[in-house]
């Protein structure tokens, strides 16, 4: 619903910002003066059906949610996806794009980004949005159309990031390049917490008492509404425990050990809300659990190369390298989506462990035993439903929003390039036209 | 009795008499090119100078006026001292070892202090204004060295010539615009969105208060008494609201710094001196507004969008790409004109180089330049700036007007300096070779007539007072 409104508001700023906002303003006046209702509904029909109409022919689509189509087509008008499929008519007057031997597919969702898009996280993340970012270029560049950007000021020695997020600011983005407007698509995204890791048993003492006032303030809080009288006071120490048991946005946890994420089951099911695990990786004893009560995870197909206290094996106690447990999570019917290496874009770290190589990632969970289809969903769909953006992003379907790739090559394989993504059905960038990765020849 | 006072008051006025006599001396100078910035090249004329003004222009067929004592320059190019339309130099920053780039003027914090002028902080003792007489820049906009959205109001200066000790001696204008800078983030725009609402909310309820007078005289007088008081308590109403809209959030200077919304009547106190943000909302005073980054513009233009009154103002940027340029090509009622850095820039955060004073000539905008530093040498450096800049693409006209008249009309003294019209202060720059090829030696400067620097091309030997 906020996203919707937000998303009328950049509409009309848009069209503010057109020269002939005067001219439409005058026809539209006009028609509405001197027709009837009905009519202008009509014409409202036929404003849309003058949107230009783009058609994708002869690439491989990849729809996500559907079977891949060989020489397939998709067509949208406007912003919205018209038609996904084979031998499909081409409107009259379409922009043909030929896609001939190339792979089309939903624009990825980086469900984690940091550092992009933002100039300064002063105060919300929406009045500090920098669509001129080079970052945020370079992530478009590699497919990314939709992130969650995600406040973090310390990311770690040696920048191996750790999951302990618990309380940053979060907003969902569309990377439109130079195009303000169409940049924010909510704020706040999720809600992080995370559960505690020194001083155990005091910590998860205090955790269950803030769960448990917070549900009883919460009751209060109910109390005094069906009562029409005025909200009771909230202490602050309980302020994080009531915005995640309100569930106005899911709350993503961190929690690596059986144990934590035995604590945080538990909690869920006694107080639920909407709840998303991040890198449970060795609560896979627990998985079929997560699976039965529909609970998202986030993992990596790449754990730590480096243990930093070296407390831990990096083989873990049940004997799943990395690489495996996405396939492992999945195979028991659990939800993934994947996380990069580094959620920043890094162009001076290692190659090909940063955002930019989220398509990458999701090539090692096939690696790993992952189905394809469903390592492809892990970095479009799946992320898109934990967002609760769903409805518009994630998939080619039919009345979602044009965030579509051209890639030169299947997009799970090393040497594929983006050779054009749309947002919004927009063309916002092109590989021939880029510096970026213009120079690099195709193979 | 009478003798005792008139005595002095002749032997002043017999001096005055003779100070008057020794400035209105004229001089003509020949040179073998010479840009009026106003008017099309003179191929070796001669320019006439009366006492601090200019008198004329003359082409090298026509005759010096008689009584005028020439001066021969040879080879020499005269220019137009140019005009400098945003500078922060200090006497601890002019040499450069600690100043920065650009005139840096937002950090922190949003503060607020509009009421601040320049002016107030300039010591006319100081080698820093006989200094800059040495740069080949006669009229500097200068910016009061604080921080925060609103720094204040710029105070436009000329070198010194020698002798000045009040800082009044120095000023062409004292207030010749307000400066604000916008920075992204929320309390940036929060402290925008709050300060230019309420300067466009007391110019939305002076229109209607307009209005309404106007209406009331109109009317019949059967209702008349009634009529009146209503609009006396409305009156009192918005005088009130008024002033709370000038009550800033921080300082109690701000809440005593009143502003009179409406005509005093004259019982009240003594007139309140007005608000230079809805001045500069009005379009009575020029608004500089800064950014830094192509994004910090969208959000500003954002900000402009929502109110009810749109400013006018100068856009103060970095180098933009060439699809911001395109966009604001369309914001013409916004932007009055532009103050980039006259070069060949890298876009914000990459590599991308960008032509960013052509880009926004080309679309039709009136551009003035800045130096790159902001010290004494990066103003020494700006006509090889300039060379670049035709190299570049653009016209000679449009390079000259950048430093010249262009700057000139942003400040409000168009006529007045930056160009060499009839009746301008004499304030001239004479170059050795041609001051746009990138070989110019800068041989003389002129301030109000008074050459205050000369570097002998034969001795090699420095001379005036700029560089004592």
């Amino acid at each position: 619903m906020i996203r919707g409104m937000t998303r009328e508001i950049g509409v009309c700023e848009k069209l503010i910002s057109t020269p002939y906002v005067l001219l439409l303003l005058v026809f539209l006046f006009a028609t509405f003066s001197f027709s009837s209702p009905l009519a202008a509904a009509e014409e409202t029909e036929e404003a849309d059906a003058k949107k230009q109409v783009t058609a994708i022919v002869g690439g491989t689509v990849i729809p996500v949610g559907g079977p891949m189509v060989r020489r397939g087509t998709v067509i949208f008008r406007g912003e919205k996806i018209e038609a996904v499929g084979v031998e499909l008519e081409v409107p009259e007057g379409a922009l043909v794009v030929e896609a001939e031997g190339k792979y089309v597919t939903p624009g990825f969702v980086a469900v984690e980004a940091s550092k992009i898009g933002v100039a300064n996280t002063d105060g919300n993340i929406a009045d500090s949005l920098d669509p001129y970012d080079l970052s945020l270029r370079v992530a478009l560049a590699s497919g990314i159309t939709t992130a969650q950007l995600i406040d973090v000021r310390f990311s770690g020695f040696f920048g191996h990031q750790t999951s302990l997020l618990s309380g940053a600011k979060t907003a969902i983005v569309k990377l439109t390049h130079g195009d303000l407007s169409s940049m924010l698509v909510r704020e706040p995204g999720l809600n992080y917490f995370a559960v505690p890791t020194r001083q155990v048993e005091l910590n998860l003492f205090r955790m269950r008492e803030g769960f448990r006032k917070a549900a009883e303030y919460l009751k209060t809080v109910k109390e005094a509404e069906s009562k029409k009288a005025k909200r009771p006071v909230m202490s602050p120490a309980i302020a994080r425990y009531v915005t995640i048991l309100e569930n106005k946005q899911p709350t993503v946890v961190a929690a690596r050990t059986p144990e934590q994420v035995r604590d945080i089951l538990d909690i869920n099911s006694r107080y639920p809300f909407d709840l998303v695990l991040s890198r449970p990786d060795e609560g896979y004893p627990l998985a079929r659990e997560m699976a039965t009560r529909g609970i998202p995870v986030f993992l990596k197909a790449r754990g730590k190369d480096f243990d930093f206290n070296m407390t831990r094996p990096v083989l873990d106690r049940e004997g799943l390298i990395p690489i495996r447990l996405p396939a492992a999570f999945a195979g028991l019917g659990v939800n993934v989506t994947l996380l990069p290496y580094r959620r920043g874009v890094t162009l001076n770290g290692i190659a090909g462990r940063d955002l930019t190589a989220l398509p990458l990632e999701a090539g090692f969970a096939v690696r790993g035993g992952l189905d394809e289809a469903r390592a492809i969903e892990g970095i479009t769909l799946n992320p898109a439903r934990v967002l609760r953006i769903a409805d518009w992003v994630g998939s080619l379907e039919k009345g979602k929003d044009a965030d579509i790739l051209i890639l030169s090559r299947h997009p799970l394989h090393y040497r594929s390039f983006v050779e054009k993504a749309y947002i919004n059905g927009k063309l916002y960038y092109e590989r021939e036209k880029s510096p970026l990765f213009r120079d690099i020849p195709l193979r | 009795m009478p003798l005792r006072f008139l005595l002095p008051l002749m032997i002043l006025g017999l001096q005055m008499r003779g100070v008057r006599a020794d400035d209105e001396k004229l001089f003509a100078y020949k040179a073998r090119l010479i840009y009026p910035a106003s008017a099309p090249v003179v191929d070796s004329g001669f320019l006439v100078v009366r006492g601090k003004r200019i008198e004329v222009v003359l082409q090298g067929s026509e005759k010096p006026p008689e009584g005028a004592e020439l001066v021969d320059l040879g080879e020499a190019v005269i220019v137009p001292g140019f005009v400098n339309p945003l500078t922060a130099m200090s006497e601890k920053t002019y040499t450069g070892h600690r100043a920065s780039s650009i005139p840096s003027l937002s950090a922190g914090s949003p503060g607020d202090s509009r009421r601040v002028a320049a002016l107030a902080s300039v010591k006319p003792e100081e080698t820093l204004y006989r200094r800059l007489g040495r740069s080949g820049y006669t009229a500097f906009a200068w910016v009061p060295a604080t921080s925060g959205f609103i720094a204040g109001r710029a105070s436009v200066l000329r070198p010194s010539v020698g002798g000045e000790k009040l800082a009044k001696e120095l000023s062409l204008r004292d207030s010749a615009y307000l400066f604000v800078s916008f920075e992204m983030g929320k309390r940036w725009r929060s402290a925008v969105e709050a300060a230019f609402k309420k300067a466009a909310e007391v110019i939305v309820k002076e229109n209607e208060a307009k209005k309404k007078k106007g209406e009331k005289e109109t009317k019949e007088t059967g209702a008349e008494g009634k009529e009146t008081e209503k609009a006396k308590q409305e009156e009192k109403k918005q005088e009130k609201k008024g002033s709370e809209a000038y009550a800033l959030p921080d300082g109690d200077e701000k809440k005593k710094a009143p502003v009179s919304v409406k005509k005093p009547a004259p019982s009240e106190a003594p007139a309140k001196p007005p608000d230079p943000l809805v001045e500069a909302f009005k379009g009575e005073t020029m608004m500089f507004i800064r950014v830094r980054s192509p994004a910090a513009l969208d959000h500003l233009l954002r900000v402009v969008d929502a109110l009810p009154v749109k400013p006018r103002f100068v856009l103060v940027t970095p180098p933009q790409p060439a699809e911001t340029v395109e966009k604001l090509s369309g914001r013409k009622d916004l932007i009055r004109g532009v103050v980039v850095e006259p070069r060949l820039g890298t876009f914000w955060q990459s590599s991308v180089l960008v032509h960013s004073a052509r880009l926004f000539s080309e679309r039709g905008f009136e551009v003035a330049m800045v130096p790159l530093s902001d010290t004494l040498d990066g103003h020494l450096r700006m006509p090889f700036l300039l060379a670049e800049m035709l190299k570049g693409g653009m016209s000679l006209r449009e390079v000259l007007a950048g430093v010249t008249t262009v700057p000139a009309s942003f400040l409000g003294l168009e006529g007045k300096i930056g160009s060499l019209s009839q009746g301008a202060f004499a304030s001239f720059a004479v170059y050795h070779g041609d001051p746009f090829g990138g070989n110019a030696r800068l041989a003389k400067v002129f301030v109000e007539g008074v050459e205050v620097f000369v570097d002998d091309v034969e001795t090699l030997e420095l001379s005036g007072e700029a560089v004592k």
